[in-house]
């Protein structure tokens, strides 16, 4: 089975859940149409093409070339800890912490290069949204606000 | 002799220091991303949306629309000199840009790029300022009836002419529609499909949304491959290299006025946009040609037109959204979220509801463009230098904008959860083949839709019929029905033409 047919079939099921549990919130409710009736018919319709698509459908071509799975995995990988890592950590760590890692251990940069980088980007990204901004960054175990 | 007038009023408020400065900055900004090959204009004005909040409406529009039409300005740049496109609309640029550089013509290449989107952005703001009311008087007489059709009409084209099979794109709309019903139904209260969690009685964000889709996904496709733009890079161009000599504005000044008009049609059309302008044009060139056969091969008219055609429908495409309140295309839908994040719901009524809005953007085009001329020919050697950025930093770099971004929204930890997952999604959806515009597009007119179709259907009395017996409706319908089933009786006929054949 290919990834656009796994990829439909997967929707034509959220299609149909997502139907079932609308039609339960009431599909027409006092001579009026009920909030179900909207997300019922979407549900189906979702159902519907993503079953003719995983019919009619082919995997597209990836015109670029292969993909790097152990590179996609490690990206994977940072976009997740960075994303749990924030509050625990601090904004300012956890970003310098993902760039100086991500071009130290996926992209091979120079540690130098890395630090450098990684200083300059967690910096200007905490300088922008915390104080242009105004953003309440979470500030982390190090509380550095 | 009203619209002029008008616009010069608009030229009044963007000459104010603060919106003149954001309009320079959009241009600029606009153009870098443009130059840079991976990070579209969708995803860069997704990023900024948390940013725009800061800014009052006018300036916040201003900014995004200028990163839009900048984009296409500097994304023919990377697809001329390396063949590889800055942003999708740029992709026919490289037909005949790319053979142009390989000749030793890159500086009339980029010049004419440059000379071509300017005249038509000027052009095209103009023909704005005058279709731009007619558009939004007619719209007024709009009730939920017709604006239900017209929602129906426009997600039709957006899912007819989105890039993949015409199925997928459909897929992509349902799930829209479907994404846009989470949260609170605002007539009963009921709670939909928010699975008890109280941070999803609001609904998805669309900024968080779009973030995920447009700049996670994003980050997931640079992380695929190790890649590498620099090598080709070598030339230096000088002033004179990028002025276009007589013989060229000779071959490329009736392409460049035939795109101007196939653009801005084809940018008036929800579902429309620059891709598909450029690509009629590139198209219509090559036809009406004495020497078709020169075409990829270095025709400057196959430049000179699409670029015409692809900066008109850009600026075009502003018209439904903000005479009509539908989006063209994911551009314009996430600039249209950026419209509602500030309180301003786009359609009819704006242009008499807020005209400093309005005829801003609108003059905001034109100093846009001359700002844009002016940066784009003398300053392309800073801009060609940015291509020398290596991906590797880029990825990081829109990742941090983007959770942090959504964070900000509601200072949620919440959100960064949602981005993140969106993402991953919209990566998978990208690779199996599903173009993610319809889907953003669905969800964006997703509210609009479902508030119209109540309000019709209790007008009606629960009967579907005035759908039928309002003559714009039923207009709407049909070209709507014709748009759908065409292409489908098209496909049976060559079907059935090769069977015969065989």
């Amino acid at each position: 089975m290919t990834m656009s047919r796994i990829s439909a079939s997967l929707l034509a099921m959220v299609g149909l859940v997502a139907a079932a549990m609308a039609w339960r919130l009431g599909i027409w409710t006092s001579g009026q149409p009920g909030p179900g009736l909207f997300p019922f018919a979407t549900g189906i319709l979702l159902s519907a093409t993503a079953i003719f698509s995983a019919i009619q459908t082919r995997n597209p071509e990836d015109g670029d070339g292969p993909v790097d799975f152990r590179r996609l995995g490690q990206y994977a990988v940072a976009i997740i800890g960075f994303g749990i890592a924030m509050k625990p950590l601090g904004t300012l760590i956890a970003t310098f912490g993902l760039i100086g890692g991500v071009l130290r251990f996926i992209e091979d940069r120079s540690r130098g290069h890395a630090f450098a980088v990684a200083v300059v980007l967690a910096g200007l990204s905490w300088g922008i949204f915390r104080y242009l901004l105004g953003v309440p960054l979470p500030p982390g175990f190090m509380e550095i606000q | 002799m009203d619209s002029i007038s008008n616009l010069m009023a608009g030229l009044g408020v963007v000459l104010q220091p603060a919106n003149l400065a954001v309009a320079f900055l959009g241009s600029v900004l606009g153009t870098a991303i443009g130059v840079l090959p991976g990070l579209g204009p969708t995803a860069t004005i997704s990023l900024l949306l948390p940013i725009s909040i800061m800014l009052d409406p006018t300036a916040a529009v201003i900014l995004l629309a200028g990163i839009y039409y900048g984009s296409l300005y500097g994304g023919s740049t990377a697809s001329i000199l390396l063949r590889v496109p800055g942003e999708a609309a740029s992709v026919v640029s490289c037909f005949d840009g790319y053979p142009m550089a390989q000749s030793g013509r890159a500086g009339v290449a980029l010049g004419i790029t440059a000379f071509a989107s300017f005249i038509a952005g000027i052009v095209a703001t103009f023909a704005i300022a005058l279709v731009g009311p007619s558009f939004a008087s007619a719209a007024l007489v709009f009730g939920p009836v017709e604006k239900t059709a017209l929602v129906v009409f426009g997600l039709t084209l957006a899912a007819n002419i989105g890039e993949g099979p015409r199925i997928r794109a459909w897929v992509m709309v349902a799930l829209g529609l479907l994404l846009s019903t989470m949260g609170v139904d605002l007539v009963t209260g009921e709670e939909r499909y928010t699975f008890s969690i109280p941070y999803l009685r609001d609904g998805l964000h669309v900024a968080v949304l779009a973030m995920g889709m447009f700049g996670v996904s994003e980050v997931l496709i640079l992380a695929e491959r190790k890649r590498d733009f620099t090598s080709a890079l070598s030339a230096r161009y000088r002033l004179r290299d990028l002025l276009p000599d007589a013989s060229d504005w000779r071959a490329s000044g009736k392409p460049m006025a035939r795109g101007t008009v196939l653009g801005f049609v084809l940018g008036l059309l929800p579902g429309g946009g620059a891709l598909i302008a450029s690509f009629a044009s590139y198209v219509m060139e090559k036809r009406i040609s004495r020497e078709p056969e020169r075409f990829g091969k270095g025709a400057i008219e196959g430049l000179a037109g699409p670029e015409s055609a692809n900066n008109a429908a850009a600026q075009a495409s502003f018209i439904p959204l903000l005479c009509l309140g539908i989006p063209a295309n994911a551009v314009i839908g996430v600039i249209m979220g950026g419209l509602l994040m500030q309180g301003i719901v786009p359609g009819p009524r704006l242009i008499f509801d807020h005209p400093e809005l309005f005829w801003g953007v609108i003059a905001s085009m034109l100093i846009g463009n001359a700002m844009l001329i002016i940066l784009n020919v003398p300053l392309i050697r800073v801009f060609v230098l940015l291509l020398r950025i290596p991906p590797a930093m880029m990825a990081p770099a829109i990742l941090i904008f983007c959770v942090i971004g959504a964070f900000s929204i509601n200072n949620s930890m919440f959100d960064v959860g949602i981005v993140i997952i969106c993402g991953f999604l919209a990566y998978a959806l990208r690779k199996s083949g599903f173009d993610l515009a319809p889907l953003l597009l669905a969800f964006l007119l997703g509210s609009l839709l479902e508030q119209n179709l109540r309000q019709g259907l209790i007008l009606g009395f629960g009967s579907p019929m005035l759908f039928v017996t309002s003559p714009i409706s039923l207009a709407f319908l049909v070209i709507a029905g014709m748009t759908l089933v065409l292409p489908l009786l098209q496909k049976l006929r060559w079907r059935r033409s090769g069977g015969v054949a065989s």
